[in-house]
């Protein structure tokens, strides 16, 4: 035996080899993830088309028409829109689905196939190909969530920016509304990168591919059914209130068509909307909640003489839209940053958890005795 | 130097115990881990490995280094009794991955070992025969440049011919390297042909831990009666031959002179193992009898 062989000390990898590592990591399991990559964001990315181009419609039409002259288009638009609600409700859960599909076979392919015996008998060593595994699963999981949410948030919860900048305007940061453009795409980050290690989690305990994803997809869906309305709520961008800057003239006839459309004066003296009101000031506060009513305070509401649907009357100088309307819209009035802070700890929150998680998997991957 | 060293080594599944023994393996040899299914080689060999953890004393590698530790995982290679490689990729990319995971290792002596066997490099691991993946994990392996090589019953899923090519491989590499190995495997044939020292397990006991020329110097096979033979002294009967009056049974003997006055003549190595797990299964069997 040769003992100055025996001897010698040969230590594990540097953290450069696991970093050319993780390369082929991402390689390896970017290639493993082809076909769901390939079937799920197509579907992603073709569903935030599909509610842009009634936008990109509306914006170009806004661009040629004189208000009201092709109310059919408009309201096949409008309809267009209203089909893709059900799209909108799924959207936000396909990169938290491709991150469970990507998480959970991770660890039980390698219990299943007995590949394990192989990786975590390597220099590198079981925790740092986790680690490895963590940083390229989530930092793409994550940053795709972040960058579908942001897409997703601009183009749905602000599609007045597109209609009223164009495609090129809304890209615009000056455009946009302040506090809400992080915020927003961080929780849907922060949900994703919690699902995707819950997912990796039941892989650990799991140990069979199939039965890994199924009860990853099974919690998806009780915790969809569950939480839908908290997170209905957590999504909604104009939670907060926008009231505008100057007084409105309201005329007894304007007051006669609010009262006509359900607004009420409330018991403060106010003249209450579904979702606003006018404050006795005579200014005109509004809070969207329901993201589908396509209100924003940041331009003028017209009339539409086509119809006479009228929510706000002609001329006045009131602050609203609606977006079917289908009219120019002026910004002239910026909305304040006013996001619940709430959504902020959730998305903390959900990394902390996510943190404790992985402990847990260090815990499950780690020699047992 | 010991490659291995376990103390008090217990390991249980489920509350049902599948090791215990105290052992000690020496380095530059090529040690037979035989026993039957269930005596507990696959648990050591993953023990060693650092797969899994002792449920209690301790295994050091080594004479001082636990096992999973970053010096062992770097110092040790270990092929598993599946030649669990990735299905998915090609070989190619399974020298990368290796060459990725682990710092000394050669890629081009793995290129060219898989290249010598005609295994394409393009293939993908999961279109390759039996033989051809566990010459591939034996590649892989050796590239590590490891001191020692825990092999985990490679060739159990091969056919004789690929069975054949797997262990000159490793005597080749045994040859030239002067590797320790820990070999398991069921087959006696395979165990004469690499080994020089015999580890026997059964139902997670040590049996039997020694060179093989040892082995086959101090055991005999002595034709005698069953009452001629528990008269010797200084003599341990491993197995009674009960089939006729007059039988074989398989002694063992550190002097040759007390037996002079039988008919005796040396067992082979197979006949030897054999003969143990026949003991040590009729000791269960006597066990599980008392207590009932």
């Amino acid at each position: 035996m040769n003992s100055t062989k025996m001897l010698t000390v040969v230590s594990g990898p540097t953290d450069s080899d696991t970093q050319s590592f993780s390369v082929l990591q991402a390689t390896l399991i970017l290639r493993r993830n082809l076909i769901i990559a390939l079937l799920v964001y197509p579907i992603v990315l073709g569903g935030i088309l599909y509610l842009w181009l009634p936008d990109i419609a509306q914006y170009s039409l806004n661009k040629v028409l004189s208000p009201g002259t092709n109310q059919k288009l408009i309201d096949t638009i409008s309809q267009v829109q209203n089909r893709a609600n059900i799209l909108v409700t799924v959207l936000p859960y396909l990169p938290i689905l491709v991150g469970m599909l990507v998480g959970a076979p991770l660890f039980s392919r390698q219990f299943e196939n007995g590949t394990y015996k192989f990786d975590w008998t390597q220099g590198a060593g079981r925790f740092r190909m986790l680690r490895s595994d963590l940083v390229v699963i989530l930092g793409i999981s994550g940053l795709g969530a972040f960058v579908i949410g942001s897409v997703y948030q601009h183009l749905w919860r602000q599609p007045l920016v597109l209609a009223t900048n164009g495609v090129s305007g809304s890209f615009d940061p000056a455009n946009w509304l302040s506090g809400q453009i992080l915020l927003q795409p961080a929780l849907y980050a922060a949900e994703t990168i919690f699902f995707v290690v819950i997912s990796m989690v039941i892989g650990t305990l799991i140990k069979r591919v199939l039965g890994a994803i199924v009860c990853a997809l099974v919690l998806l869906v009780i915790v969809a059914v569950a939480f839908q309305p908290l997170y209905a709520q957590s999504r909604t961008v104009n939670v907060h209130t926008v009231t505008t800057n100057d007084p409105l003239e309201i005329n007894p006839e304007t007051q006669a068509k609010l009262l006509s459309y359900g607004f009420s004066p409330t018991k403060h003296g106010d003249f209450e909307v579904k979702r606003g009101w006018l404050n006795s000031n005579g200014t005109l506060s509004l809070v969207q909640t329901d993201p589908f009513l396509k209100l924003d305070a940041n331009g003028y509401a017209q009339a539409d003489p086509a119809t006479g649907n009228l929510l706000f009357e002609s001329g006045a100088r009131y602050k609203a839209i609606v977006k079917k309307i289908g009219k120019p819209y002026v910004i002239w009035w910026r909305a304040p940053s006013d996001y619940p802070f709430w959504v902020a700890g959730w998305s903390i929150a959900m990394l902390l958890l996510s943190a404790l998680l992985i402990g847990l998997i260090k815990l499950r991957i780690g020699r047992k005795s | 130097m010991n490659l291995l060293t376990a103390q008090n080594l217990k390991k249980s599944y489920k509350g049902k115990e599948v090791l215990n023994c105290n052992l000690s393996l020496p380095v530059g040899k090529v040690i037979a881990l035989v026993g039957p299914n269930g005596a507990g080689k696959s648990t050591l060999l993953n023990i060693a490995a650092g797969l899994v953890a002792p449920t209690s004393g301790s295994l050091k590698m080594f004479n001082s280094f636990d096992p999973g530790s970053d010096e062992i995982r770097s110092r040790v290679a270990f092929v598993a009794q599946d030649v669990s490689l990735h299905d998915s990729l090609t070989v190619a990319e399974m020298i990368k991955v290796s060459g990725c995971l682990n710092r000394s290792f050669t890629a081009d002596l793995a290129r060219q070992r898989i290249a010598d066997l005609g295994i394409g490099l393009k293939m993908k691991v999961k279109e390759l025969s039996g033989g051809q993946r566990a010459q591939v994990s034996l590649s892989l392996a050796l590239a590590k440049n490891p001191d020692a090589l825990l092999l985990d019953e490679p060739t159990a899923a091969l056919d004789p011919l690929a069975s054949h090519e797997f262990l000159a491989s490793v005597m080749q590499t045994v040859a030239e390297t002067e590797i320790s190995v820990i070999f398991s495997s069921h087959s006696m044939s395979d165990l004469a042909r690499v080994s020089d020292f015999v580890t026997l397990l059964a139902h997670g006991q040590l049996q039997l831990n020694t060179d093989i020329d040892n082995v086959l110097s101090s055991h005999w096979l002595v034709r005698s009666t069953v009452s001629e033979i528990n008269a010797v002294d200084d003599a341990d009967i491993i197995d009674i031959d009960t089939n006729a009056v007059v039988g074989f049974h398989l002694i063992r003997s550190e002097d040759e002179s007390k037996l002079r006055s039988f008919e005796i003549s040396k067992p082979s190595l197979e006949q030897i193992v054999l003969a143990y797990l026949r003991n040590s299964r009729s000791h269960d069997l006597k066990q599980v009898g008392e207590v009932k």
